[in-house]
């Protein structure tokens, strides 16, 4: 075998070359942790949002989108007096009404920006199990209170909403009563209103959905809330489980996930072929060079396993140098889409795809130049220019 | 002492084989009642003189004994998995999407291009019930070759809790017409 140092040696040869592969490979890696980042960070919140404990009762036909749901108040109280097996606590059932909204709203400082609405009654908390007050207080008539993350979504600075502020829904002034935290869920980034403010203000006597909570001893399940549709085909009610929801919101994002790859791939695919032709050009210099080795006793393998040496040392310098990157750049960052936010992270996931992407870089982008310098005889190789 | 060991893990595992098959006897106990009493629920002789649904939805009062006929349309789901429920329309109000032309519906039993009041108003809830007043935990599709569209004539009580505007009837017989 060849000392490690032949190849570590070769790397500076050529610093611009260098440069070349170690910048491509860094470029390649970032852009497929980003995409691996972006899709995780997408599917971890869809996934977290909804429980499998919950179920909603949407209107017939809008079990795709709640926003578009119609459903009447007072199916609110038959459901909570019909199914059977539903949570409580302190002899109140975890049935929750809401009106999901979305609407312009603006901030104190001007900043006029699509919001995502949620009407609720105190109850909301019994079944949102995740949402834990931050500060303030839960909002009654003319407040609201706005989620953890509510001010990335706006695109305003955290200041804007906090506590105290107020808040314009049209010509309505509304003051924030409260901050709260849902960790992971799209639901921090929403603002919460007081049910009825929210149903005068958009004007609508019906509610978008009722979220029950079933109770965890099994008592419950969604055929019974199943059944209750069934039953009542007056309320004309469809009943969906909450993460079943989310998981069907998550194929409507896939479009969205498979441009982030085309586009990753796309520019990915330039990097690797730049490189490969960088990686042609210098190994095709070195043909004689890889001859004499092979005169005074190397073998081929040999000889191909310091190629793969050098240029792996290379492209995972590029891998760290991506790493790093991505630490400043991405990790924590905070991505708002059209129903929540969420947060990019440097998990082992993305890591360890990062990492085989610059092995793979390393080796199987080696091979054809590798080959190409090895294959020809002794005699040609000694002959070439 | 390894030999006691290997004894008790044996043991261990016929009481844990042996549960687990008393569960699988259980629940298919269970279907196989269920399964039973959905079985007597079909007629071989036509009911005569029945009623329309949207006749019976205005005249009809809980614990009525009565006879209809229908269609299993009028929601997108009209079949409840597990559970012997199941809606039904009067299809001399509202039609099944394929019966109309050039429509390409995919679920025609949803009736989607009726009014949705009239719909409303010409549909009824169709269930089998134990002893308890609960749907039994079988579904109806499947049952005397049952399915979307079929045209059934069912005999049965209106069931508690019916309303002007809501009707559920607990069956007692299903015919299903070839």
């Amino acid at each position: 075998m060849l000392p490690f140092t032949y190849a570590l040696r070769n790397l500076f040869r050529d610093p611009s070359r260098l440069l070349q592969t170690v910048g491509g490979s860094a470029v390649v890696v970032l852009l497929l942790i980003a995409a691996v980042a972006l899709n995780q960070g997408m599917d971890t919140v869809l996934s977290a949002s909804g429980s499998p404990q919950n179920v909603i009762l949407v209107g017939k036909g809008s079990e795709k989108s709640i926003e578009r749901s119609e459903v009447g108040i007072s199916a609110e109280s038959a459901a909570a007096t019909s199914i059977t097996g539903i949570d409580s606590k302190l002899k109140v059932l975890a049935v929750s009404g809401e009106i999901s909204y979305q609407a312009p709203i603006t901030t104190a400082s001007g900043v006029e920006e699509q919001a995502l609405l949620r009407g609720v009654l105190e109850k909301a908390l019994l079944v949102h199990t995740s949402v834990r007050l931050l500060e303030g207080h839960f909002p009654g008539p003319g407040e609201a209170m706005v989620g953890r993350l509510t001010h990335r979504k706006l695109g305003v600075e955290k200041d804007d909403l906090a506590v105290g502020k107020l808040l314009k829904f049209g010509d309505t002034e509304v003051k924030i009563s409260g901050r709260f935290a849902a960790p992971g869920t799209v639901l921090e980034s929403e603002i919460w209103f007081d049910r009825n403010d929210l149903a005068s203000l958009t004007q609508r006597d019906s509610l978008s959905s009722i979220t029950l909570r079933l109770a965890g001893d099994g008592s419950g399940s969604i055929d019974d809330v199943e059944l209750f549709t069934f039953q009542r085909n007056d309320l004309e009610l469809s009943a969906i489980r909450e993460d079943h929801y989310y998981d069907k919101l998550s194929v409507f994002y896939k479009p969205i996930k498979i441009m982030t790859w085309v586009t990753a791939a796309l520019v990915a695919a330039g990097a690797v072929f730049g490189g490969l032709n960088t990686l042609y050009a210098a190994f095709a210099a070195r043909i004689k060079e890889m001859a004499t080795l092979q005169s005074i006793g190397y073998t081929r393998v040999a000889l191909f396993v310091s190629l793969i040496q050098e240029s792996l040392l290379a492209t995972l310098t590029g891998t760290l140098l991506a790493f790093i990157l991505a630490y400043f750049l991405l990790d924590g960052r905070t991505v708002p889409f059209s129903i929540g936010t969420f947060t990019l992270t440097l998990t082992p996931m993305v890591i360890f795809s990062g990492l085989v992407a610059g092995i793979l870089l390393g080796t199987i982008g080696t091979l054809p130049p590798a080959i190409r310098c090895l294959l020809p005889s002794l005699p040609k190789a000694l002959r070439s220019s | 002492m390894k030999m006691k060991k290997y004894s008790t893990l044996a043991l261990a595992s016929i009481f844990a084989l042996a549960s687990c098959s008393e569960k699988k006897d259980a629940s298919t106990t269970t279907k196989t009642k269920a399964n039973s009493a959905l079985i007597a629920l079909i007629l071989q002789e036509k009911p005569t003189k029945p009623a329309d649904i949207a006749d019976l939805r205005k005249a009809a009062k809980p614990g009525d004994q009565v006879t209809f006929s229908g269609d299993i349309l009028g929601s997108e789901n009209v079949f409840m998995e597990g559970r012997a429920v199941m809606i039904l329309g009067d299809p001399k109000k509202i039609t099944a999407c394929n019966q109309n032309p050039d429509e390409n519906c995919e679920t025609p039993w949803d009736a989607c291009c009726d009014d949705p009041e009239v719909k409303m108003a010409s549909i009824l809830t169709v269930q089998a019930v134990d002893d308890e007043g609960k749907p039994l935990k079988e579904g109806f599709k499947g049952l005397g070759g049952m399915k979307e569209l079929s045209s059934l004539i069912v005999t049965g009580e209106v069931a508690k809790g019916s309303t002007d505007s809501n009707m559920q009837v607990n069956a007692t017989g299903i015919f299903v017409k070839k």
